[in-house]
């Protein structure tokens, strides 16, 4: 009778446990397909507008003296996006060597880009983020996927958004698909292809811009797969890209044809410009370059046509506003033009922490009466004079009680004592061995 | 064999001979040639040096642990004798190698009586000079490096094997590891040394009788002899971390300074990536020699001469050689001289080993201490001198196997399908 | 227009001031910033300028590392640097000092420099207290890491591989609380290199930036054309005052360079940094230049100081109505005279660093002391050397002309460095130099074979080894506000470059092969020996 009353009671109870967690489960599911849904539209609503944000990331690969002209390439290109209104946080400049404060630079501070040395792309207000032995192959591919070590500062990351337009420069000695980083290794076009792959599948950018000015340089681009990437290269496969012009003072060759061109016309174009990429393209012309450039687009959605120079090189976003109420926003959102006023020296902090609520203890103050640490310090004295074998015995060794020179007799003798028994004359043992 | 004594024949043996050499090997002692050998790369690597014992032993006497730092991979075993008993100023040291290599000289003629049961044979002192006017072991010895006692104690553990001593064989084989782990390749051998003979049957081999049991129980005796003494290296060192800088050295390859051996260059180019597999590679290829030289030779029914071959592969393919240990591969030689007249190519094997010896000490000073030459040209001279290590090994299998099937006359030649 | 400008920043700055200290609970420190500029002509025609930028958090405390698990108060700051201080109280540094310095300061023509911290390229050390939450080390990595993202400098190469822990040496310049055990860990990178990228953050952590007052003449294109150049961040905690901020920038100039053909030592602002100071910095307590007036010699200084101290001439800067220019000039001299120079400012120790030895795989060490004092001298001497230099310790001697004195060395740390853990040696000891007298230590030193891997990309140029550091305490009373008797002192080396041997970096392919060609041919003939058969063949005639 009581085992009766004790099985249905059992019973019931697991039927109310399984329909609760038929429910439960039930919940979740419909708040994950919720969840779902409200994340695919918000980011399936991408098409629809543009950048919201403007990164670039400028990289001379190599150095030493002589390659002084690759890193007034890259820090040509720092000045034109600077002028054109990405602020320092947004630029992440790879420099592999030092030409401004080089021991063999006759202009200390200053790097030049042309002969007669009349603009100092250096400047006094410049960031470098990635420079000397920083600037390798694995660095430059963490930086862009974004799978940096946790203990990298906030200026060495390329914080990227699904809305952010990105300008890849890339200059230094290349070849067929690939670029040599630091003289020492190299980057192939395989290898940014698929760093690019993993940044679309993580969302990491709305649109690229590629730009690379090296030996052979249009074989890099000729690898990438990945939605939305426009690129441009300086010369073909089989041709050399070659240096514009040298300084005498400066005594080596100060900036690279293909990326003089490129500077010369982009200083026509200003923050408001309406300039588009290909008018930026037709300008090419291969008989002053020595070199034929060439563009890649069959990845950008848009035309090229239609497609704003500021919308790579400035930092001019459009701005989406989102109606107050919880629902994102499913209507035509309202976008604005704002260049971004590039004399505030916005120098994001390492740490953007969220302001805190005010707390009401008291903080914790002055420690007790504080002194010199002289005893803090540990030292590890052995007391010790120097020189010969036969010196004084310190302490420290892991066995307690038994100094170092205990133990070295204590040990041969053991031996030697193994030894001798080991050795012992043994009687009619002889034969019984074989 | 029967001992032929001829008078004259007895006068020039032995008792001649060591003494002179002896001598010679004194007056050699007082050149400056040993201050200009105590750096060299060939004749002591990182785990035999003289300096970094010397090294260790004034770091232990300051309460540092040696084996903290990775200068010193030395044994404690070494490190405790050398700081007790054989505490002595350096040209004593240096006295105590040559009495070391003569005690060798002289045990590797006991090896010979007693492989050929004779006594006082003109080779006898043959076999001395050829151990004691020996290049590659004459230079280590004067460059005070401890893998010229290692040849000492090898040879020890031959003979007392040869005489079927088998505890003062194993437990001189049990030192001999822990001072050069690669050693433990001779386990079988000496084994089967000790339940076998000396005597060379490489003429008329038959399989070996031989008792499993009573192998095993010389492993193990060999076993606890390793790690008694492992307990007082522990004992010695105060922690386990002799272990790593030791014996951990010879697969892990933490140090490389060029010698004249096959791994050091190979694991400076190699990426980091495959360098756990190819350190592995290298270890097991010395260990699969073992089975198949004792397995065929004990049909020889020589162990001594297995032995022998597994010295020269050991010598070639070790982590870090010396020119100590061909050395006592050549020079073991003159105790099987019934497999001579069938070596196949004595001579080229002797060029090679003529040509890049002499090739390594002109591009080891050329690369590091002229600068004229780059890392390349040593790494070269290493190969050739591999080469020559293994010529003299493969003819010295072939010519072992060679001798049991003799002559059949004209018309007739051997060769292997 | 300057004084509304003035009002307006000073009302701005009191009403957020005021406002934060309504809105938050927490208490607004007060802040105090000074800047100074000294400019000291040296006896070789040189002249030193010495910009200090120092900021007083008043009865702050650093964080106390085992609050490091909670989260951490807010602080609201004006005046101190807002990002330096977030980084520091992130990770509970208690002391810090950071320089990055260019060229090798010359002890023998310049004297001893007020600060101690003239290590050619980069050099930080910290002392941080011990925390269960996060372990001292951790912490290191943090600041190296926030701090190299800060000024733009490779500091995240301060990792396990460069960072020692010394005993003898760098002792905390401020207080430390007694309550939490504290750890120093100090960190050399001979190779860093200098230029306007690290004074362009150095800049922004200042109140003023470089828009007025003192600050508004360091011009980078001058100052990284000076012979020896170097900046430095230090932060210390006083108990009683407070959490001190020093930011410096050292340039010493060379005017007969500068001066092109003229070879002559007068010296400008306009020649020195191209730059006046047109406006006092508002919010600096206490804003001027000092002139160290030469004793001897016919100069003019223009224009006339504000005040006087015993031979310093003092301009107060705030006080200014018009750019101020500053000039000095020796209007008999037509050109200064370089052998006229001796070394009146020598020092009591001459420190010289070499290695000797030929060849790439043996050297030594030849470190050699010089008292020139007539009393005994005991100094400590540190030596971090990277993992691929090995030191032999038993050939460590002391020599005084050849005569063996190895009583006068006494070891305190030695701490070798092992392939494993790739962490530099540490060699401490104390050192004790006879009046007049020249000690040579030598240490012979092994220079180890690396792989293909380690090596850097220009490896034919080689490796440079940071200083060697002598540390000695000397009665000091350069301390700005504050007179501390007994301050440590440090002399620093040259930095040395080493030859390492290489491998041939075009190799590793065929050297692979190579090798394995070699094995399998042995392999292969020796098991083809041992597994065929022999067969007896009969000849054809």
């Amino acid at each position: 009778m009581r085992t009766n009353i004790l099985k249905r009671a059992l019973l019931a109870a697991s039927a109310a446990a399984a329909l609760y967690l038929a429910l439960v489960v039930y919940e979740v599911r419909a708040n994950e397909t919720a969840h779902a849904a409200a994340a695919e539209s918000f980011f399936g609503a991408k098409n629809t507008q543009g950048h919201t944000n403007n990164w670039a990331v400028l990289v001379c690969a190599s150095r030493y003296w002589f390659n002084y002209r690759h890193m007034a390439n890259a820090l040509g290109m720092y000045r034109t996006v600077k002028r054109l209104g990405i602020p320092d946080s947004n630029i992440i400049l790879m420099l592999a060597d030092d030409a401004a404060c080089n021991p063999r630079n006759k202009f200390p501070g200053t790097v030049f880009s042309n002969a007669g040395r009349h603009l100092d792309l250096y400047g006094d207000n410049i960031e470098v983020d990635y420079r000397g032995f920083e600037v390798t192959v694995p660095n430059f591919i963490r930086l862009l996927t974004g799978r940096v070590e946790p203990n990298v500062p906030r200026s060495k990351r390329l914080l990227t958004d699904d809305r952010s337009n990105i300008f890849v420069y890339m200059t230094g000695h290349g070849g067929n698909e690939f670029l040599k980083f630091q003289d020492n290794e190299e980057i192939s076009a395989f290898d940014i292809a698929d760093a690019f792959e993993q940044m679309w599948q993580k969302k990491r950018y709305n649109e690229i811009f590629f730009m690379i000015d090296t030996c052979q340089a249009n074989t890099m681009y000729s690898k990438f797969y990945s939605p939305n990437i426009l690129a441009t290269g300086s010369s073909e496969l089989g041709e050399s890209s070659y240096s514009h012009e040298n300084d005498n003072e400066v005594g080596v060759a100060i900036i690279d044809s293909y990326t003089h061109y490129v500077l010369e016309y982009l200083e026509t174009v200003n923050k408001t410009s309406r300039t588009t990429m290909s008018d930026f393209f037709n300008h090419y012309d291969p008989v002053p370059i020595k070199s034929h450039p060439g563009v890649r687009a069959d990845l950008f959605p848009r035309p090229v046509h239609e497609t704003l120079v500021t919308d790579f090189f400035g930092g001019v976003a459009q701005v989406e506003l989102i109606d107050d109420d919880s629902e994102p926003a499913r209507g035509t959102p309202i976008s604005i033009s704002i260049p971004i006023n590039t004399n505030t020296n916005t120098n994001v902090p390492i740490q953007n922490e969220e302001p805190r609520s005010a707390r009401a203890e008291v903080r914790d103050s002055s420690p007790a009466s504080a002194r010199r640490v002289q005893s803090n310090v540990k030292v590890k004295s052995a007391g010790v004079g120097v020189g010969g074998v036969g010196s004084s015995v310190g302490s420290g060794n892991a066995r307690d009680g038994l100094s170092g020179e205990m133990r070295t007799w204590i040990g041969t003798f053991s031996v030697l004592v193994l030894g001798a028994w080991v050795a012992r004359p043994r009687g009619g043992n002889k034969k019984a061995v074989r | 064999m029967k001992a032929s004594s001829s008078p004259t024949a007895s006068s020039l043996g032995l008792k001649v001979v060591l003494p002179g050499l002896l001598l010679f090997r004194l007056a050699l002692l007082a050149t400056p040639l040993p201050r200009f050998f105590e750096h060299d790369h060939q004749l002591s690597s990182p785990l035999t040096s003289f300096f970094r014992l010397q090294e260790g032993i004034f770091l232990y006497k300051n309460g540092i642990d040696p084996y903290a730092g990775d200068v010193s991979r030395v044994s404690p075993l070494l490190l405790a004798i050398f700081s007790t008993v054989l505490q002595l100023p350096l040209p004593i040291i240096s006295v105590l190698w040559t009495l070391s290599d003569v005690l060798g000289a002289w045990a590797l003629v006991s090896i010979w009586r007693a492989r050929s049961q004779t006594v006082g044979t003109k080779t006898e002192g043959l076999v001395a000079a050829a151990y004691l006017l020996n290049p590659y072991t004459l230079l280590p010895s004067l460059a005070r490096s401890t893998s010229s006692l290692d040849n000492t104690q090898h040879i020890l553990c031959l003979l007392f094997a040869a005489l079927g001593k088998s505890s003062p064989a194993l437990f001189t084989l049990a030192f001999l590891t822990h001072s050069s782990l690669t050693s433990v390749l001779l386990v079988p051998p000496v084994i089967m040394l000790l339940l076998s003979g000396p005597t060379s049957s490489l003429a008329a081999p038959r399989p070996a009788v031989i008792s499993i049991k009573k192998a095993l129980y010389l492993a193990s005796e060999y076993f606890v002899y390793v790690a008694l003494l492992a307990g007082i290296s522990t004992f010695v060192a105060g922690s386990w971390g002799w272990v790593e800088k030791t014996w951990g050295a010879i697969f892990l390859l933490p140090d490389l300074t060029p010698n004249p051996g096959l791994w050091w260059y190979f694991f400076t180019e190699m990426f980091d990536h495959f360098r756990p597999f190819f350190l592995m590679a290298f270890s097991i290829h010395l260990l699969i020699y073992v089975a198949p030289i004792c397995i065929k030779f004990q049909y020889a029914h020589d162990p001594l001469y297995a032995a022998f071959l597994l010295q020269g592969i050991i010598a070639t393919c070790k982590s870090y050689p010396t020119l100590s240990d061909p050395g006592l591969f050549t020079s073991m030689l003159t105790i099987f001289p019934e497999i001579v007249p069938h070596l196949r190519h004595p001579l080229p094997t002797f060029m090679l080993h003529l040509h890049s010896a002499l090739l390594l000490l002109l591009f080891h000073d050329l690369w590091l201490v002229q600068g004229t030459g780059n890392a390349n040209f040593f790494y070269a001279s290493t190969l050739v001198f591999g080469l020559a290590n293994g010529a003299a090994v493969v003819d010295a299998i072939w010519a072992g196997l060679r001798i049991s099937f003799g002559e059949r006359g004209k018309g007739w030649a051997i060769a292997q399908l | 227009m300057v004084a509304v400008e003035w009002c307006f920043r000073l009302t701005s700055v009191a009403l957020l001031h005021g406002l934060l200290r309504a809105a938050s609970a927490a208490p607004v420190l007060e802040e105090e910033f000074y800047e100074n500029l000294k400019l000291t002509p040296l006896p070789d025609g040189r002249l030193l300028t010495r910009f200090d930028f120092k900021t007083l958090l008043r009865d702050a405390a650093p964080r106390a590392p085992h609050t490091l698990a909670e989260e951490d108060e807010p602080q609201h700051y004006n005046l101190f640097p807002l990002a330096l201080g977030q980084l520091l109280r992130e990770h509970a540094v208690t002391e810090l000092h950071l320089t990055l310095n260019a060229g090798q300061w010359n002890y023998a023509a310049w004297g001893q420099p007020e600060d101690s911290g003239v290590a050619t390229g980069a050099e930080l050390w910290a002392w941080m207290g011990e925390s269960r939450a996060i372990s001292v080390k951790d912490r290191w990595k943090g600041i190296t890491n926030g701090l190299a993202g800060l000024f733009c400098a490779t500091l995240g190469g301060l990792d396990v591989r460069r960072t020692v822990s010394p005993s003898v040496a760098f002792q905390p310049e401020g207080d430390i609380p007694s309550s939490t055990p504290h750890h120093l860990l100090y960190a050399p990178l001979p190779s860093e290199s200098v230029c306007t990228e690290n004074l362009t953050p150095f800049l922004k952590l200042l109140p003023c930036k470089s828009r007025s007052g003192v600050a508004s003449l360091l011009n980078p294109h001058r100052l990284f054309d000076a012979d020896w150049h170097g900046m430095g961040v230090h932060v210390t905690w006083e108990e009683g005052l407070g959490v001190m901020v020093r930011m410096n920038f050292v340039a010493v100039y060379n005017p007969t360079r500068l001066m092109g053909l003229q070879n002559k030592r007068d010296w400008s602002f306009r020649l020195l940094f191209d730059r006046s100071i047109t406006r006092a910095c508002p919010v600096a307590t206490r804003s001027a230049i000092h002139v160290a007036l030469p004793s001897e010699g016919n100069f003019r200084l223009e224009p006339t100081a504000h005040s006087n101290l015993g031979n310093i001439a003092i301009f107060d800067v705030s006080k200014v109505q018009e750019p101020l220019e500053l000039s000095m000039k020796w209007p008999d001299e037509s050109e200064f005279d370089h052998t006229s120079f001796a070394p009146s400012l020598s020092p009591p120790l001459t420190v010289r660093r070499v290695l000797t030895g030929a060849g790439q795989s043996q050297g030594a060490l030849a470190v050699s002391l010089s008292n020139t004092n007539t009393e005994t001298m005991r100094v400590a001497w540190v030596e971090t050397m990277p993992w691929f230099i090995k030191f032999y310790l038993h050939t460590l001697e002391a020599t005084i002309k050849g005569e063996r004195r190895n009583d006068l060395v006494k070891l305190v740390t030695y701490a070798p460095t092992s392939s494993s853990s790739q962490a530099p040696t540490l060699l401490e000891s104390h050192v004790t130099i006879p009046g007049n007298t020249t000690l040579r230590l030598t240490i012979d030193l092994e220079k180890s074979f690396i792989s293909y891997t380690q090596h850097p990309p220009a490896a034919q140029r080689g490796w440079d080894l940071p200083g060697g550091i002598i540390a000695f305490t000397s009665h000091s009373s350069h301390r700005g506000e504050k007179e501390k008797e007994l301050r440590e002192q440090r002399i620093y080396t040259p930095i040395l470059l080493v030859d390492l041997p290489t491998p041939d970096f075009s190799m590793p392919y065929n050297v692979i092969i190579m090798t394995s060609t070699l094995v399998t041919l042995l392999f292969g003939t020796i098991f083809n020996m041992l597994t065929r058969k022999f067969v007896w063949i009969k000849l054809h005639e």
